[in-house]
């Protein structure tokens, strides 16, 4: 076994492992096209996050403070849906404000949201303002 | 016995054959045709394992400018073999040869052609024969030193050793050319007793034929294969005892070397190859032999010996498969070779274990699928599908890794069973959270934590989600689909950064 057979073989066998995942992607691609099952499972599930809410008595709630000149601080606690999360990303980032630091929890179908945030391109936020708008966020969020 | 010419005469030679190695080589003997015969040696190489002997080969082979004709050379090589010794298988000579320079892939149908055609030739005829073929080799090889009593021993070793009448198709038999075209000595059996040290070993079981009309010519207790012939021209009964190299070149010959074999000439080459000269007389021939030979059977374009052509052609051919290798890695970091390598080693492992997890995901998707109807069919209870569609019989957990790196993103996934980790690593500039909470929810992904933020000009973050049961995706997939999506918004978004 010299450098060139090392090499070679090496060659050959990334490209037989690479062969084998695209044929195996493909497989797994024709299982999910022609699969009957449906996802009906994960609905189920957000069903109960308002219900394990309540009963951990988790309120949603939204904080805002200053901190250390333009920074603001958010602290948000919403119930979890599927694709929430995205939305509110979305909206936050449609109102010019940028996060910083972010830390997302989950916990007994709630969302813990922790961010320091700042408006983009240096902008100036004004804490109740924000305050407002992250609660518009959510409750437009909310119906989804 | 035969007749025996003092030595090849080179005007008889029919076809005029170049033979450049012989004069680098035996310069000696070929300046003095008259000068007392040398054995023709040639060492059957069937394999590249033995490069000595490939080489001394084909020095041989050039030599005897077998190259030059098909019919030539087996002639060449019969006539040799039944002229020197009392064998009437001139064939063998030719198959020796054709064996010898079987390494030689050019020569190796054609010789072993030509000596299926010679070697049903018998005895009856031999002594014209043996004349004609002296005659032809000899024209064949202008400078054709004279063979002597070893080279006739060899060669009566290997004719009687290697030919097998019985395996031998039913070609015509020239050997009164090829006879023709040697003027060797014939050698008397005391002269072959005197040189017992050529001895070829013949390993294929078609080389059974007893040597009983050697008489008591000393042979190798082996079965030597016909192609298993050592030539030396410089050989001479009178030479003075050289360092063993020829020894040391048969020995180190693998025992189990076999010749290709062609299909018309059967098993009659199959045999190993294998040379026992322990002549010492055969040394000297030999050495010099090898020096040239391992020059010129190294290089493909018979270069000398620097060889400094096939010696770029070979770095040059490296750095190209270095290239391939690199262009088949998807994230390379470095240039230089050792981190390709390094790369690649990564990358197998990362191919592995992506193999792995796919399979095991259309296991279970198949096995989740069948289960579902099977329950279906049972109590038609929509649930009973969802029952766990992802746990093994046997119990094995998914997992996989994979990172996958780009100009300004790096994404590490992991998964453990439903679990996905997805680390990134970002540079500033874009809505990281936004985009791939995005991927996240087109992957099936449920979001469970996040964490992260801006570091200098980057922003780093970790995604820890579920999948969502029923969701077959794999790692593979969430990198490249967060790599894409990263590489895609960030191309976007660098020229409006002011536009904000």
């Amino acid at each position: 076994m010299n450098k060139a057979t090392i090499i070679e073989d090496a060659i050959t066998y990334i490209k037989n492992l690479k062969d084998k995942v695209d044929s195996l992607t493909r497989e797994l691609q024709e299982i999910e096209a022609t699969s009957e099952t449906t996802l009906v499972e994960p609905k189920t599930n957000e069903t109960n996050n308002g219900e394990a809410m309540k009963e951990w008595g988790i309120k949603e709630e939204v904080r805002v403070t200053n901190i250390d000149g333009k920074k603001l601080w958010l602290k948000m606690i919403i119930e979890k849906k599927k694709g929430r999360f995205t939305q509110l990303m979305d909206a936050i980032h449609s109102f010019g404000i940028e996060l910083i630091d972010t830390n997302v929890t989950t916990m007994k179908g709630a969302l813990l949201i922790t961010a320091s945030i700042q408006g983009m391109d240096g902008e100036a936020l004004v804490v109740q303002q924000t305050k407002e708008l992250m609660l518009d966020i959510i409750n437009s969020t909310h119906s989804y | 016995m035969h007749e025996q010419p003092g030595c090849f005469d080179p005007n008889t030679m029919a076809e005029g054959v170049s033979t450049p190695k012989l004069k680098d080589t035996f310069p000696q003997t070929l300046s003095d045709p008259s000068s007392s015969p040398s054995p023709l040696i040639v060492v059957g190489n069937t394999t590249n394992s033995n490069n000595n002997l490939e080489e001394n080969i084909r020095l041989s082979m050039e030599e005897l400018s077998y190259h030059h004709q098909q019919e030539d050379v087996s002639n060449y090589v019969n006539g040799v073999t039944a002229t020197t010794i009392d064998i009437p298988h001139p064939q063998h000579l030719g198959l020796n040869m054709g064996n010898s320079y079987n390494n030689n892939i050019n020569m190796d149908s054609h010789l072993v052609q030509h000596e299926i055609d010679i070697l049903p030739y018998q005895q009856p005829t031999w002594d014209p024969n043996v004349q004609e073929m002296q005659d032809m080799g000899y024209t064949n090889h202008s400078e054709h030193q004279p063979h002597d009593q070893q080279f006739q021993q060899t060669e009566a070793q290997n004719c009687s050793q290697s030919y097998n009448p019985s395996s031998i198709l039913d070609p015509p038999y020239p050997s009164q050319d090829l006879l023709n075209l040697l003027h060797l000595p014939r050698c008397s059996t005391s002269s072959l007793l005197a040189n017992p040290a050529i001895c070829i070993a013949n390993k294929t079981q078609n080389f059974q034929n007893p040597m009983g009309f050697l008489g008591d010519l000393p042979i190798g207790s082996d079965n030597t294969s016909a192609s298993s012939v050592l030539y030396d021209p410089l050989l001479h009964l009178n030479l003075p005892p050289q360092p063993p190299a020829l020894r040391e070149l048969f020995q180190s010959l693998p025992r189990g070397y076999s010749l290709p074999t062609n299909s018309r000439s059967g098993s009659l080459f199959g045999g190993g190859d294998e040379i026992e000269g322990d002549g010492s007389q055969l040394d000297m021939g030999v050495l010099d032999f090898n020096r040239v030979t391992a020059s010129v059977g190294k290089g493909r374009e018979g270069k000398g010996t620097k060889h400094f052509a096939t010696e770029k052609q070979r770095r040059e051919q490296l750095n190209g498969k270095y290239k391939i290798l690199r262009s088949l890695i998807p994230s390379p970091t470095k240039m230089d070779r050792a981190s390709v390598v390094g790369d690649a080693i990564e990358y197998i492992r990362e191919l592995l274990r992506t193999v792995n997890e796919l399979k095991l995901l259309v296991e279970k998707k198949r096995y989740g699928r069948e289960r579902c109807k099977r329950q279906k069919a049972e109590d038609d209870a929509a649930e009973s599908c969802n029952i766990k569609p992802f746990s093994d019989p046997d119990g094995c957990i998914r997992t996989s890794w994979l990172q996958r790196k780009s100009k300004d993103s790096e994404v590490d996934v992991r998964i453990v069973d439903d679990d996905v980790t997805i680390k990134l690593f970002q540079r500033k500039k874009i809505n990281c959270l936004l985009s791939v909470a995005k991927v996240l929810d087109e992957l099936q992904l449920e979001l469970h934590h996040v964490a992260g933020g801006h570091v200098g000009e980057y922003c780093s973050f970790l995604f820890n989600s579920k999948i969502i049961e029923g969701s077959s995706v794999y790692a593979s997939a969430i990198a490249n689909r967060v790599i894409d999506v990263m590489d895609t918004q960030y191309a976007a978004a660098v020229p409006h950064t002011s536009s904000y």
